[in-house]
């Protein structure tokens, strides 16, 4: 699952996610961030069974995204065979302009 | 389109190579992947001598951000099209001209390792889309969990975090000793245990003028510049990196314990930098990424960009390299809807970040005629030494001319008074006039000796009487 964690208030939020973060060995992306409000939030890749643990000790969890199946939906997106196999090349997203391009 | 696989990326970069022989090549990297992959690179510029001031790109080197890669195909396939049809490039509402286009390809090179780990990448690809390391197997101890190393934590930096960082400092929830911890940061059992990384190495040593590193990751929408390990300071030279005195007391925000020592001229360029590459980036459609050192995001040890910037630190024969990492986007792998137009955003950080590196590059050159039969040639370079090179029938190389240091590209004049006595001179930063020279027989072709030297007057004084002065073979053009 990908999750957004959160912990308040704003003494301890950001350790009780860094401990949370070290003690389960969560995959976290970003890093702990505080926002304006004073609540901690890291996004994290976990199991159902560590954000199970995760809310026991405290934190909020949102899921935001079941992974899994967005990492299959994208493993489609992916080039069959080899498209430059006739020696062609990529063609990049850049529009050609003449001169000062303006 | 859709995201590439590995074997298209490995035929796209020949192919861009052959089908751009003129102003680009491609180099198969040094170590293959453990399941037997040739890395390879792409190298673009004017002249492959490893002369010029060089821009090392890096992607794929976690194996889940997929678009790395071919944000750096793509910038390689516009850019190799657009100077070949002499045309600029636009993306959204950033342009670049084709005057602009033409100064990054003659003034520097830029060597960009689109897949640094194609075998993590295949993996993802085909069957576990998060996947974040190689696919280095010598440390399962039977559990295929237990398989593959972080490459971006497996570089010469603070590589014994358990040491050097505070036990306080969170560096245990972003690297690993542990070849079977979820967390896919396993440091690996040495720094550059890797092919990979190794290769990043090679990449960076090729050229003995790169100045410049950015390592392409996700996510989230931020421009990270130095430090890596804690905060910054400018003061005191002294709390670095190297220094054990300060083992146990990195990696804790906020305090002044330890913080990580940059030269003030170097952070200056590095946030001039990661400003440029987030003001291109948000000139394409409006996308507003942070840029902050890599410390804001979390402590990190054996990380590429903290690698590669302090080199020179440990060998005065490195050259400054400023590294950053982009980490582009959302997601790891957005629809490739969207992943097209991160691929235009980052394209034009880049392109903006190749462009000011180009405009820097140049050097600021004097020329002199001291008799009929010989010229020289003197400036001050991107490293801030002074060199010449001179032609007496036949011309001689860049050699650097002692020991003293200005800013780069210091503006330079030269003065030849007769065929034996020439003088140099360059304004520093505060003012003052330098003249440069050295005294001796000079009467072999060695540029080698300890006889230049310079002199500095103080601000605002410049006159003939602060100048040293050199003594010079009229028959080989030798500075002694």
């Amino acid at each position: 699952m990908r999750a957004t964690l959160y912990a308040s208030p704003v003494a301890s939020g950001a350790d009780l996610l860094n401990t949370l973060i070290q003690e389960l060995r969560l995959d976290t992306v970003g890093g702990v961030r505080v926002d304006e409000s004073g609540v901690a939030r890291v996004e994290a890749y976990a199991n159902g069974h560590r954000l199970a643990v995760v809310r026991s000790r405290g934190a909020t969890v949102e899921i935001t995204a079941d992974a899994t199946e967005t990492g299959l939906t994208r493993q489609d997106q992916v080039g069959r065979g080899n498209r430059f196999a006739d020696g062609s090349v990529p063609i990049g997203t850049g529009i050609l302009v003449e001169g000062d391009g303006r | 389109m859709t995201y590439l696989n590995v074997a298209e990326v490995d035929a796209a970069v020949r192919n861009l190579a052959a089908t751009y022989p003129d102003i680009c090549e491609h180099l198969t990297l040094p170590k293959p992947s453990v399941e037997g992959r040739v890395c390879r690179a792409l190298r673009l510029g004017p002249r492959a001598d490893g002369t010029l001031p060089t821009l090392v790109l890096t992607g794929g080197v976690h194996a889940r951000e997929w678009g790395s890669c071919e944000i750096l195909i793509n910038l390689a396939a516009d850019l190799l099209r657009a100077r070949t049809l002499g045309s600029g490039l636009r993306y959204g509402n950033r342009t670049f001209s084709t005057l602009d286009l033409r100064t990054i390809m003659r003034r520097i090179n830029i060597l960009i390792v689109p897949l640094v780990n194609p075998d993590g990448r295949h993996y993802s690809q085909m069957t576990d889309a998060l996947w974040r390391r190689n696919r280095n197997p010598a440390r399962p101890e039977g559990r295929p969990e237990c398989v593959g190393v972080d490459i971006n934590r497996n570089y010469e930096f603070l590589f014994d975090f358990g040491t050097a960082f505070s036990p306080k400092s969170s560096i245990r929830s972003h690297v690993s000793a542990d070849p079977c911890d979820p967390l896919q940061q396993y440091q690996g059992p040495a720094p550059f245990s890797e092919p990979e990384t190794d290769n990043v190495r090679w990449a960076l040593d090729l050229h003995r003028r790169t100045r410049w590193f950015v390592d392409v990751h996700s996510y989230p929408e931020l421009i990270l510049h130095s430090w890596g390990d804690d905060d910054s300071q400018s003061h005191d030279p002294e709390m670095n990196f190297r220094n054990s005195a300060h083992h146990g007391m990195r990696g804790i925000p906020g305090d002044r314990v330890y913080r990580e020592f940059i030269p003030a001229g170097d952070l200056d360029v590095s946030l001039r930098l990661a400003g440029v590459m987030r003001d291109a980036l948000a000139g394409v459609r409006g996308k507003t990424y942070t840029t902050e050192s890599a410390f804001t995001l979390y402590p990190t040890a054996g990380s590429g960009d903290d690698y590669a910037y302090p080199r020179r630190f440990t060998d005065p024969s490195k050259p400054r390299t400023h590294s950053f990492v982009i980490e582009w986007g959302k997601d790891f792998q957005p629809s490739w809807e969207e992943m097209e137009l991160i691929v235009g955003d980052v394209t034009s950080a880049l392109l903006a970040v190749s462009l000011e590196a180009a405009r820097n590059a140049p050097w600021q050159l004097a020329t002199q005629t001291r008799n009929p039969d010989q010229m020289d040639v003197f400036a001050i370079d991107s490293d801030g030494r002074a060199q010449s090179a001179w032609w007496h029938g036949e011309w001689h190389d860049w050699a650097r001319m002692g020991p003293m240091v200005l800013p780069p590209q210091t503006p330079i004049a030269s003065l030849a008074r007769n065929s034996d006595y020439m003088d140099i001179f360059a304004v520093g930063t505060d003012g003052g006039c330098g003249a440069t020279g050295g005294t001796g027989s000079g009467t072999t072709g060695s540029r080698s000796g300890p006889a230049v030297r310079s002199r500095r007057s103080p601000p605002s004084r410049c006159s003939p009487a602060t100048t040293t002065r050199w003594t010079c073979s009229p028959r080989t053009g030798t500075v002694r």
